[in-house]
């Protein structure tokens, strides 16, 4: 989840909190009630049955008038409503297997669509699904209904799925990480190393973000969503020139700045949440509210006035992007809602520019159905109003991966009860064409990005399933040919990183095991070292040659509790023998940014600079650390963030000033005595 | 486990006022949001012998709670005849002494059945995708751009 949505429901929570409850919810007045039902089965609970009875009627009529206050997700329930509740796929769908409940195809090949008849196809038999998957819900909360009625108590409640929920509890520290995934690192980051770069997946890829620097101009999205702010920090004096707007209704997610080729790019959105009650398309099915993502490229040749040269659209939310060679790869999602007509493609079949995708260029999944896509287009970015090349992958949703030369979609298959199977589809790029490659499966779910990685035309990936951990190696047509399983029982994987032959992952329940594993035969992995300390890394780095950086949290083993964040720098000069070189424990920080976005890390090992930020009890604070050989970690900064906003700070540095970005507040450090020189407001 | 009335009470008291809270934001109305609570108290209260673990008590109890808000909703969808849109957002929207905030009723409002059961179980469940993913039968990505769709619906009204 990233901050934004985390922002969204500390606010729910927030104007939620002071609702009172009713004196009857108490728990005493609870107690009592539980008590006197106690008692009345003792005596044949006749009246106990009743009064239930009672109070399950009352509820329903009461929910009857609710509709008028409910109404807008009426609609919904209509149609839902009507599923009469027969029993017969109820049982079935619950205790199935995988292998039972999808049938995954086995073929190397992408297939493409021949017609829109079969998108339909495949989104009817999605629709098909859910609707029986809906019943069978239905069904257990027609069992617990019963159960209030009749007060029997062997019908099946489904408390195993709460169940299995909460034992996860423990493993949901960190929870999932951004959609926007992907990167190798950046290792040695920024050559000519006047200035900070975005951290990205993969190194040679670049990724757009909320705030960039070309060397001597800043631009920052604004907290409005709606404006970049150019600052120029020429002689150390912050100064916002100029700024970028974009229309109402329009909202940026993020962008790039190309120096070298002297361009801008807007990712937009498209949105506005009253828009939804008119649109038709909305209620009655299709894509129609799926919001619209947009590529605006600006020439920056003067900076300090950015001219506007072009713009493509695509259907869909914005999901990620990436940057290589002066061509932009925008990826968005689009879902199909409800009821479509088959007739009818614009309903169903995305828009590139106005015009639907045309069926060859819509990969079918190997499983036969869905209902999303995952848009993907290119564009030359010297012709910025022109899409060089356009593939919707149709999935049930998924992420990707973006290597140096192609792009990796994954989703996962859930099993129900157990196992899962991710399957993946390889789209080849380059100066702006797309084309698939190769379809593959392993077992399995990654934990993020940096759990899949090519090299030398293999894909290795580190997977967990259920309560084991594996590590494959698929070669170009995506077919397994080394693999190793049934690592680190019950535990998961926290974090991973790859460097040519050599990956690095860690898992953790009680301690942190850091495992290395030699890739050297892709055909035969094999785990070579494995490093136990306490806490877990949740993001690696590697930090100059044989050394590797891990920033997590502290655990202590008394307690099991996390009790700060901390930063780790792990020996790997001998990868059998990696070692714990240096720890650094952050006391009183909760948790850190980094754990869920790679782009909030300022890691560059040339300038000897770790920089993060993290929270505290008493707010948002940014760490700047050096590293040293023999005295370890130095922590030369911890300053309070005093901007405050809808996104995750990030920091710059721009010679020896570096800048602290939060919502519309940039502060200014000095890189030689850490001390502030300057601040802006936007 | 086995479980006496006053230890169910304890249990219970870590989590009533979220379990309210959840209520109130499916159900809108403090007296339907007060009976789906006591329906959840009852059922799990007799179903607790399948409870294998104190430490799932609260994912549990959720799970029994949201399941009986949609059942609620479904019958009421179904035996209601009223659907005079007029009413969904200028006359409901101004009654008094909802208990909910009027931003956060309209936030919820904007969503559909299914997100809101999702929004709630993160608010006031504390669940993470994948445990929603468990307790509603979906595929946990499917959760996440679910809830990432919710979200930003949600923000427009909220800010």
């Amino acid at each position: 989840m990233d901050k934004r949505e985390q922002d969204v429901l500390e606010l729910i929570r927030k104007k939620t909190a002071d609702v009172e409850v009713p004196k009857s919810l108490e728990p005493d007045a609870i107690e009592r009630i539980l008590e006197s039902k106690e008692a009345e089965k003792e005596f044949g609970g006749v009246s106990g049955k009743r009064r239930n009875r009672g109070a399950w009627q009352k509820g329903l009529l009461a929910a009857a008038c609710l509709t008028v206050v409910a109404g807008v997700a009426a609609w919904n329930l209509l149609d839902l409503g009507q599923g009469n509740m027969t029993t017969e796929n109820v049982g079935n769908n619950m205790q199935k297997g995988l292998e039972d409940e999808v049938e995954i195809s086995s073929s190397k090949t992408i297939a493409q669509a021949d017609s829109y008849e079969q998108i339909y196809d495949y989104y009817e038999t999605y629709r098909k699904k859910m609707e029986e998957e809906q019943m069978s819900y239905q069904m257990d909360a027609a069992d617990i209904g019963r159960e209030l009625m009749t007060e029997s108590s062997d019908s099946g409640m489904n408390a195993s799925a709460g169940g299995k929920g909460a034992s996860r509890k423990e493993e949901a520290v960190v929870e999932e990480y951004s959609m926007v995934a992907p990167a190798d690192t950046v290792e040695d980051g920024n050559m000519d190393s006047g200035y900070s770069q975005t951290n990205v997946r993969q190194e040679g890829v670049d990724e757009a973000d909320i705030a960039k620097t070309d060397g001597r101009y800043l631009y920052i999205l604004e907290d409005s969503g709606r404006e970049i702010a150019v600052v120029d920090t020429k002689d150390g004096n912050m100064k916002k020139v100029t700024s970028v707007k974009v229309d109402d209704k329009e909202y940026i997610r993020e962008f790039y700045v190309v120096p070298d080729r002297k361009k801008m790019v807007l990712v937009c959105g498209q949105q506005d949440g009253s828009e939804m009650f008119e649109d038709p398309l909305y209620t009655n099915g299709g894509i129609g509210n799926s919001g619209v993502t947009m590529a605006v490229t600006y020439d920056i040749k003067n900076p300090e006035k950015p001219e506007k040269e072009g713009k493509v659209t695509q259907s869909g939310q914005y999901s990620s992007s990436r940057m290589v060679n002066g061509f932009l790869y925008l990826f968005s999602e689009v879902r199909i809602w409800g009821e479509v007509a088959q007739n009818e493609p614009r309903m169903y079949v995305p828009l590139i520019n106005g015009e639907p995708v045309s069926e060859k260029n819509i990969y079918l999944p190997p499983i036969k159905q869905a209902n999303m896509y995952e848009v993907i287009t290119s564009v030359n970015i010297n012709k910025p109003d022109k899409t060089v090349d356009s593939k919707a992958i149709f999935s049930k949703g998924g992420q990707a991966y973006v290597s140096n030369k192609n792009i990796y979609f994954y989703e996962t298959e859930w099993g129900y009860w157990n196992g899962c199977v991710t399957t993946i589809r390889k789209v080849a790029y380059k100066d702006g064409k797309l084309e698939a490659k190769a379809q593959g499966k392993f077992d399995g779910y990654l934990n993020d990005s940096f759990s899949i990685d090519e090299y030398e035309g293999n894909l290795r990936v580190v997977t967990t399933d259920d309560d084991t951990n594996s590590v494959y190696v698929l070669d170009e047509e995506l077919t397994e040919i080394g693999a190793i399983e049934n690592l680190a029982k019950d535990e998961r994987i926290y974090s991973a990183r790859f460097m040519g032959d050599t990956g690095y992952f860690v898992t953790f329940r009680e301690t942190d095991p850091l495992f290395s594993v030699d890739l050297s035969d892709p055909k035969k992995p094999k785990i070579i070292g494995e490093l136990k300390i306490p806490g877990f890394s949740e993001y690696l780095h590697f930090y100059g040659e044989d050394r590797l950086l891990g920033i997590g949290m502290n655990v202590d083993e008394k307690t099991m509790t996390t009790d700060g964040a901390k930063i780790t720098m792990f020996d790997i000069s001998d990868k059998a023998d990696v070692k714990e070189k240096d720890t650094y424990v952050l006391k009183n920080v909760y948790s850190t940014d980094v754990a869920y976005d790679y782009k909030a890390a300022l890691v560059d090992w040339e300038r000897n600079i770790i920089g993060f930020s993290g929270y505290t009890e008493g707010g948002q604070r940014y760490f700047l650390f050096a590293y040293d050989e023999d005295e370890g970690f130095i922590c030369n900064m911890e300053e309070d963030i005093n901007g405050n906003g809808m996104w995750v700070p990030r920091g710059i540095y721009i010679g020896d000033t570096l800048y602290v970005i939060q919502g519309n507040i940039i502060e200014a450090y000095s890189l030689k005595d850490y001390q502030k020189v300057d601040d802006l407001i936007l | 486990m086995k479980c006496d009335t006053k230890t169910f009470a304890q249990m219970y008291e870590t989590v009533y006022k979220d379990l309210y809270r959840f209520a109130l934001c499916m159900m809108r109305n403090p007296q339907d949001a007060e009976d789906a609570v006591s329906d959840a108290v009852v059922a799990a209260y007799e179903n607790i012998g399948k409870l294998k673990k104190e430490d799932s008590f609260k994912s549990w109890i959720f799970t029994i709670l949201s399941n009986i808000c949609k059942k609620k909703w479904r019958s009421a969808a179904k035996e209601s005849k009223c659907t005079d849109e007029e009413n969904l957002f200028s006359g409901s929207l101004e009654e008094p002494d909802m208990g909910l905030a009027v931003d956060v009723r309209k936030a919820f409002f904007l969503l559909e059945e299914e997100e809101q059961t999702i929004i709630g179980l993160s608010v006031f469940g504390g669940y993470t995708s994948q445990e929603i993913g468990d307790a509603l039968k979906l595929n946990p990505n499917t959760v996440r751009s679910k809830r990432s769709r919710a979200l930003q619906k949600m923000e427009c009204v909220l800010r």
